[in-house]
């Protein structure tokens, strides 16, 4: 994968890899994206974001079906590893080296990562010492773009009476990421579903004596792995 | 409120003789601690542009006065929410002398994470182990001495709503307070690698000859901070001569956390500290598993969506109908009186005073229709409203109806705890306005109190049901409501767009049911009606006074002439009820009333029915705009001690602006 990837690094526009890296977030748990998931994440108009998806599909990096659902190839998905690696390899650094606090900087590396270059990815990595992680717990995939994860599923998928731990905290939103922990929600604390409201609404998860109503948008960043 | 809150408190704290802070989460029954601790003249105070108030009032002890500041209910200390925020700060501006942690006894390990806290930034604390009696029932047997030991605090067990060990709890805070050493604690520690990072943090800070803590914090509190990474620490830290030096000594102590833990220092800290506390609540409980409680039970019925919609379209079908049929009957009966009883006299004394006049007639207006105005929203909606309000919230059901209600109002920019306001808001607004204080940013409230401002109260309800369903028949009148329904949907669904702000998901605790005190319930019931008699009253007489002169001096007529254009041409109405429609912001129902009576001047006996003066069209249009136009007096009153006159001027606009936009649509669609 190594070199082939690196003669794309000359030609790919940044829209595009910023598209891919987007793709390969909302796709990280299997289902498809729409498209319109895909231009909300991005911020773009729907039309801009299929005007980009025909060129990542042209460059056969994204698959759709009927209904504009999109998948990743496994060339996209390597790409969109590659982008994913670099950002939270970059996050480490800031985070570790540089002593920036934890929840800033996703925003930072957003910033940065873009302009990573292979070179500097590996000596990047190596100088960390191969982190597995970034700051927030999510894990960094391998410079083949493979990740070793964990089984974990989103705590918005789970039914009433499923217990397990949490994994990790998706979705760097500092403010939310400290309120959670000062309730005692963070990694490997363990919880158990007690209620799903319908129609889209929250979920009731008890902690130790606790019970917490969240919402589904916040319920859906939680990965729970499942006991 | 003319002074920030840090400068009341820091004024509250001049007039006392020692001060003592309640911290503790939510619903542990801090407030009932409060109460019964204080007196009548409590004090509220708020931060420029925060929602979440400070409560100030005073307790004796022996011949000392003591200050008592109650903070909001939170989790921690973190500048991450607005009450945790404004818990934080009260607390370094005040720096109180001493601070009672209310601790819920049935939940000790979550609840000791703020105790903690409280003892990393240095205070001396004194625990309030509360809810002692409900630990019982459920089996926790909880052992104080042990709590105080492990803590190094005094431990005090109390029952906060029957009054039980609170004499001793300020016997203790005042111990505290006055003892020397008694600051900060004793013998805590986090794990000890941790802790050798605070310690050579704080050594550092201490050496540095030219660095004083901000707030009176220890090295210690402000090296736990610093490693925190918080915010407003940093801030501090940057702006030192040595900021530069005492930040990359933050950070490299903060790196050596993460590197030998794997997880950034701040997130260590907190699960050090969840550590430490659940530690010390498993030793100080004897049996480790509460049973599975009664309230448990009923808590799953209310929340389980098959039991629970039917329960929830009970409660809110009941709080409807107390509000609007208690609230009519006293409506009816306090109007009654005060015409039969106050009225005759006022008018009276004020025509033997001044003769019959301009001037004594725009006073009638003022302190005999004004007072009445106050009268007739203020006792009967806004009372009763309030004894309901807290009976929901302090039972916990809110919380319930919040959760079931949520993915509803999540489209409209809201979450589920608006419910309740916009229920009531069919009763009255003007409680409705104020129970917007229970949302969290003000984002949410100014979009919840914008569509309150929609919902047609009793009185609107009243001119529908007076113009339209007698005059056109109920299925118009069903009509009308479901226009504005759908005005109120599409306003929020709008505002949600344009409001600034951001909309934050929803992290909210489910309580277990409690049964709730009556003295609290009615105190507080009498706190947030106080308000309203000295915030909104003034705002009504004076206004009706206005309206009064304007319409003795025959300026309301004039007035008239450049109304006519919306009024005539838009809304194609007669032009007289422009006049009435303003009219209609003293109380809405007058709006009718009027109409009644100034065509009866204007046309005759026979105009009695409105119906000889006004096409079916015209009255539903009358009607619909009276329903969606800018809200009564007392309504704009709260507005504006709620959200700020700019915001309250902006609401009304938009209401106005609507609501004639949706009046003239309807005039020129109309079929018939």
């Amino acid at each position: 994968m190594g070199p082939k990837r690196h003669s794309q690094e000359e030609v790919l526009d940044p829209s595009l890899d910023q598209s891919l890296e987007a793709l390969y977030r909302l796709n990280q748990h299997g289902a498809a994206v729409p498209v319109k998931a895909l231009a909300k994440k991005l911020r773009i108009s729907r039309a801009e974001a299929a005007e980009r998806v025909v060129r990542l599909q042209a460059l056969g990096f994204v698959t759709s079906n009927a209904a504009l659902d999109l998948t990743l190839t496994p060339s996209g998905a390597a790409w969109g590893a590659v982008r994913i690696r670099r950002h939270r390899l970059v996050e480490r650094l800031l985070h570790d080296q540089l002593g920036l606090p934890w929840e800033q900087v996703h925003e930072e590396a957003a910033r940065i990562a873009p302009a990573i270059s292979f070179a500097l990815e590996e000596r990047l990595d190596a100088v960390l010492g191969h982190p597995v992680a970034c700051p927030h717990g999510n894990p960094i995939p391998a410079p083949d773009g493979s990740v070793i994860v964990e089984p974990a599923t989103p705590l918005d998928r789970l039914r009433p009476g499923s217990k397990g731990t949490i994994a990790a905290i998706l979705q760097e939103e500092p403010q939310l990421l400290r309120y959670l922990a000062a309730l005692g929600l963070f990694p490997k604390t363990e919880l158990e579903v007690e209620e799903v409201a319908p129609l889209g609404g929250p979920i009731v998860v008890k902690v130790g004596a606790s019970r917490y109503a969240l919402g589904r948008e916040v319920a859906s960043r939680i990965l729970i792995r499942e006991t | 409120m003319a002074l920030t809150c840090c400068q009341s408190v820091l004024q509250f704290k001049g007039e006392v003789q020692m001060t003592i802070a309640l911290a503790g989460n939510p619903n542990v029954g801090k407030s009932s601690l409060f109460n019964r601790l204080t007196g009548m003249g409590v004090v509220t105070a708020n931060y420029p542009g925060k929602t979440v108030d400070v409560n100030m009032g005073v307790t004796h002890f022996q011949d000392m006065v003591v200050g008592v500041i109650d903070l909001p209910g939170t989790y921690a200390l973190e500048p991450v929410s607005e009450d945790q925020w404004v818990a934080r700060q009260a607390l370094l501006d005040g720096r109180p002398d001493a601070v009672i942690s209310v601790v819920d006894a049935t939940n000790m390990a979550r609840n000791l994470y703020l105790t903690l806290q409280l003892l990393d930034l240095g205070l001396p604390v004194v625990v309030a182990l509360n809810l002692m009696d409900e630990a019982e029932r459920l089996g926790l047997a909880v052992d104080p001495v042990l709590l105080a030991k492990d803590l190094g605090v005094p431990v005090v067990p109390t029952v906060a709503v029957r009054g039980l060990g609170l004499d001793l709890v300020i016997a203790k805070a005042v111990e505290t307070a006055t003892s020397a050493e008694s600051a900060g604690r004793r013998g805590l520690r986090y794990g000890r690698d941790v802790e050798e990072q605070i310690d050579a943090l704080a050594a550092y800070l201490e050496a540095e000859e030219e660095v004083t803590p901000p707030f009176g914090l220890s090295p210690r509190a402000t090296a736990i901070l610093l490693l925190e990474s918080d915010e407003e620490m940093l801030r501090w830290a940057e702006q030192q001569p040595q900021g530069a030096a005492i930040l990359a000594e933050a950070r490299s102590a903060a790196a050596e956390i993460s590197e030998r833990h794997g997880e950034p220092a701040p997130l260590r800290l907190t699960r050090e500290r969840h550590g430490l506390a659940g530690a010390i609540a498993q030793a100080a409980q004897a049996r480790g598993r509460a049973r599975r409680s009664l309230q448990e039970r009923v808590w799953h019925l209310t929340t389980a969506p098959l039991t629970g919609i039917p329960i929830l379209l009970l409660m809110l079908l009941s709080l409807f109908a107390i509000l609007f049929s208690v609230g009519n009957f006293l409506s009816d009966l306090l109007s009654g009186l005060w015409a039969a009883w106050a009225s005759p006299p006022i008018q009276a004394a004020l025509a033997w005073i001044l003769g019959d006049g301009f001037f004594a007639r725009s006073l009638v207006w003022g302190f005999d229709a004004g007072i009445n105005a106050a009268l007739a929203v203020g006792i009967p909606y806004v009372l009763t409203f309030y004894l309901l309000l807290s009976a929901f919230e302090d039972t916990g059901y809110l919380n319930a109806a919040a959760f079931l209600t949520d993915p509803l109002l999540h489209r409209v920019g809201l979450h589920g705890r608006a419910i309740i306001p916009l229920v009531a808001a069919a009763g009255c607004n003007v409680p409705a306005v104020m129970a917007t204080r229970t949302l969290t940013t003000m984002r949410e409230r100014v979009i919840c109190a914008t569509l309150i401002c929609f919902v047609p109260c009793s009185a609107r309800t009243a001119v529908i049901a007076g113009a339209v369903s007698r005059y056109l028949g109920w299925g118009p009148a069903i009509g009308l409501f479901v226009i504005v329904a759908a005005v109120g949907t599409a306003a929020g669904w709008g505002l949600n767009r344009v409001v600034p702000g951001r909309r934050t998901g929803l992290v909210m605790e489910m309580f277990p049911f409690r049964l709730p005190s009556f003295r609290n319930l009615l105190r507080r019931t009498w706190f947030r009606f106080k308000e309203f008699v000295f915030v909104a009253a003034p705002v009504v007489v004076s206004g009706s006074l206005l309206l009064g002169g304007l319409y003795e001096s025959g300026l309301m007529w004039r007035l008239a002439a450049p109304l006519s254009p919306v009024t005539s041409w838009w809304l194609g109405l007669p032009a007289v009820t422009g006049l009435t429609l303003l009219f209609g912001i003293l109380r809405k129902e007058l709006a009718l009333q009027l109409l009644v009576t100034l065509a009866m001047v204007q046309y005759g006996r026979g105009a009695g029915d409105l119906l000889h003066f006004m096409t079916m069209k015209q009255l539903f249009v009358y009607a619909l705009v009276n329903a969606l136009f800018i809200p009564c007096l007392a309504t704009i009153a709260v507005l504006g001690r709620e959200l700020a006159w700019r915001r309250t001027l902006l609401i009304a606009l938009f209401n106005i602006v609507v609501a004639l936009g949706v009046g003239g649509l309807v005039s020129r669609l109309w079929m018939g």
